[in-house]
């Protein structure tokens, strides 16, 4: 199996950089206690690194983990989580020379809900891997799915699945893929105004604040976020439908040119919500105005860390 | 007593003339406690709820009272909901939560009058767990699929019909009014199989955890547990047992409204002063104040722990951070491979 | 920014942004009164979601 050894090759390279003493830490993935989950851990300890796994199910963002850290640090990186990290260093939060990363290349995550949406809601008990698909197996049922069909969306239309940084490659670059064409984007820019708010306010009825979006972005990481800020009020703290969605406006300004479109937050949601929706715009927009694609490489200025006479102002008055 | 499934959305019906009646709905692949409007929402065919139905007695965000300024001074208007409600198809690790909350809004010292008076005016309707999660763990914490605790009547699926068994006298009272047939020999005989077979495999051994959670505090295991945390509350708003509120007034100029909502011990915010200092300024006395409220400080206060072994809070935390290895780890048995 | 305001559904014309010198100050009063005529024209915001229940401040659904 090709995860199998891709896990071989991270629990080895994890191990030897701890006995050389090189790191201090290694962030990576364990099994997680579900079938189809996969869980950050952290690696002291040489003969701790057997504990280390790669898999379809490591789906959370590990640049997260990696801000302000004393001591050397090696990371498990796939694409996405490659691309925070260089954001993440060019704004000064990671010592690139305290960093070891241990690239991954990534074909895809799979996305929980989609797979809860194949079993109809049941609950999976066991899954058996047969390459490009899955069986999920439960109380009375059996189902083959594609693993393209439970692939997260963000990882359709990824096209760095390979690290765009690296000290060590685990495995074979996955193929390269074409040019997002950000057609769901472009889809609900098409609706009315009326029919976007309407599928805003249908999405966001069911925030429920637990803030899980913005903990996980690897680039939410103010000392105050303006949601929790009392003086003044910027937001309400009571969930409503209208706060809900400012809150993530919100989020999405913060972020523009950082977000890497990764997708950590859409994942952290225990509720399901589509909130690439909204941070997928910005990423659209910041490169047809700017040309710019966070985290791409570390030479090129962050777009809004940058100015030039001839930036683009289509949101000027008019006069 | 007994009721056929075809004919429940019209029983719900018929309770709705008279109560505002809450039943788990679809909402995409989970479901939730919702107010329904028609019988024919509720959908019975769940493992559990994403988030439990303690927001019907205890809602992420209830009006206290709401005031304004009028030429004649302040005007105060409270704000008690004593509309008769009905949950229906709660399950029994639900139900029991809502036994534990009770300590919590009427005990010696407090009593929420916005609490109570919903309290008071709800019927639990529970339905039985025929085929509990692997994630749940109730019977390890003094509840269980076919628990009657809490619960005015109790339904159990036997195929075609659910078998009507009146608990309280309030449920009796309304299941003597809705005109049942009653139930036979063979149909008792059903749900009681279906009771044997109902396994909950998982077992979380909570023996002794009190008496060492009294001992570490300061205890290095506390290290390492919030380290993959990422600090958000989707383990606490989906727990049926977690009952931290923070009041804010919703106001433009003087007038507006004192409104509870949920807030989370895993927010720094929730225990930072005027002052600028926190006492609990890191993930590690967050993570350790959430484990010691449920298996320490409740078990102090009510003598119960306060956890009803639901497994929410394992499904829905975004980093799998599993309170079962945690329980397992702190009681020395190294479940977790951390 | 505006274009995100625009995406969750808001009147474009509710956002304006212009490059003012401080040395302009009339420039500035033009500017400010235009926009402040384009927003009352518009009237009060109604807020993002559609047919929600008014009457009470703190948004909840009573």
């Amino acid at each position: 199996m090709r995860m199998s050894k891709l896990a071989q090759a991270i629990r080895d390279a994890a191990k030897k950089l701890l006995e050389e003493k090189k790191v201090d830490l290694v962030v990576g993935f364990a099994k997680g206690s579900l079938p189809l989950r996969s869980t950050p851990c952290f690696i002291r300890k040489p003969e701790e690194a057997a504990a280390l796994t790669w898999d379809y199910t490591c789906e959370n963002n590990l640049a997260n983990y990696l801000r302000k850290r004393e001591g050397k640090v090696a990371v498990v990186a796939k694409g996405c989580d490659a691309r925070s990290i260089v954001t993440l260093i060019q704004e000064n939060q990671i010592n690139r020379d305290n960093l070891y990363v241990i690239g991954v290349p990534c074909s895809g995550m799979i996305d929980r809900f989609k797979v809860e949406e194949a079993v109809d809601g049941r609950e999976v008990l066991e899954v058996e891997d047969k390459g490009d698909a899955l069986v999920l197996k439960g109380k009375g049922f059996a189902r083959e799915v594609k693993l393209s069909d439970l692939c997260h969306d963000t990882c359709k239309v990824c096209r760095h699945g390979n690290p765009v940084i690296y000290d060590m490659l685990a495995g074979e670059p996955v193929p390269a893929k074409p040019e997002d064409t950000f057609a769901d984007v472009a889809a609900f820019e098409a609706l009315s105004p009326a029919e976007r708010r309407a599928a805003l306010a249908a999405e966001f009825s069911r925030c429920i604040r637990c803030y899980a979006c913005r903990n996980a972005c690897p680039m939410c990481y103010c000392t105050e976020c303006f949601v929790d800020c009392s003086t003044p009020v910027w937001i309400k703290k009571t969930p409503d439908v209208d706060d809900n969605i400012m809150f993530q406006a919100g989020r999405v300004f913060h972020s523009a040119g950082r977000c890497a479109d990764c997708g950590a937050c859409d994942r952290a949601c225990p509720m399901g919500i589509n909130l690439r929706g909204m941070t997928r715009k910005m990423v659209k927009e910041v490169k047809e105005l700017f040309g710019h694609e966070a985290g791409v490489s570390l030479d090129e200025k962050p777009a809004l860390s940058e100015f030039k006479a001839d930036d683009p102002q289509p949101f000027l008055v008019k006069e | 007593m007994i009721i056929a499934k075809n004919d429940l959305p019209g029983l719900l019906d018929k309770l709705m003339s008279e109560y505002e009646v809450y039943a788990p709905v679809k909402e995409g692949a989970y479901s939730l406690y919702k107010k329904i409007k028609s019988g024919s929402e509720a959908c019975f065919g769940y493992v559990n709820s994403k988030i439990p139905p303690k927001g019907v007695l205890f809602p992420q965000s209830e009006k206290l009272f709401c005031y304004n300024m009028t030429g004649e001074g302040a005007k105060l208007e409270e704000c008690i909901d004593s509309g008769k409600k009905v949950v229906f198809g709660i399950r029994p690790c639900d139900a029991k939560s809502l036994l534990l909350l009770d300590n919590v809004f009427n005990n010696d010292k407090f009593r929420d009058p916005y609490y109570l008076t919903r309290r008071e005016n709800t019927l639990l309707v529970g339905m039985a767990c025929l085929e509990p999660a692997g994630t749940c763990f109730c019977t390890s914490m003094g509840t269980g699929p076919f628990d009657k605790a809490g619960l005015d009547i109790m339904l159990t699926d036997i195929g075609d019909a659910y078998l009507v068994e009146p608990v309280s006298e309030k449920g009796g009272a309304l299941a003597a009014g809705l005109g049942l047939s009653a139930a036979g020999e063979e149909q008792k005989a059903a749900a009681a199989k279906a009771r044997d077979s109902a396994e909950v495999a998982c077992r979380v051994n909570i023996e002794g955890l009190k008496a060492r959670l009294d001992a570490n505090f300061y205890d290095p295991i506390w290290e390492r547990f919030h380290e993959k945390c990422l600090g958000c509350a989707a383990c606490t708003y989906s727990c049926p047992t977690c009952h931290c509120f923070d009041i804010v007034d919703e106001a433009v100029d003087c007038n507006g409204c004192r409104v509870r909502n949920w807030d989370s011990c895993m927010f720094p915010l929730f225990t930072l002063h005027g002052s600028g200092h926190n006492p609990r300024p890191g993930g590690k006395e967050r993570m350790r104040q959430r484990v010691m409220h449920k298996f320490k400080y409740f078990v102090d206060n009510f003598n119960a722990t306060a956890c009803v072994g639901c497994g929410r809070c394992i499904k829905n935390c975004p980093v799998n951070l599993d309170i079962r290895e945690i329980l397992a780890d702190i009681q020395g048995e190294g479940r977790s491979d951390k | 920014m505006k274009s995100l305001m625009e995406y969750i559904g808001v009147d474009g014309d509710r956002v304006n942004f212009a490059w003012v010198s401080a040395a302009e100050g009339g420039r500035f009063a033009e500017l400010v009164k235009e926009v402040t005529d384009k927003v009352k024209k518009l009237g009060p915001n109604k807020g993002l979601a559609p047919s929600r229940e008014t009457g009470c401040c703190c948004g909840c659904q009573s």
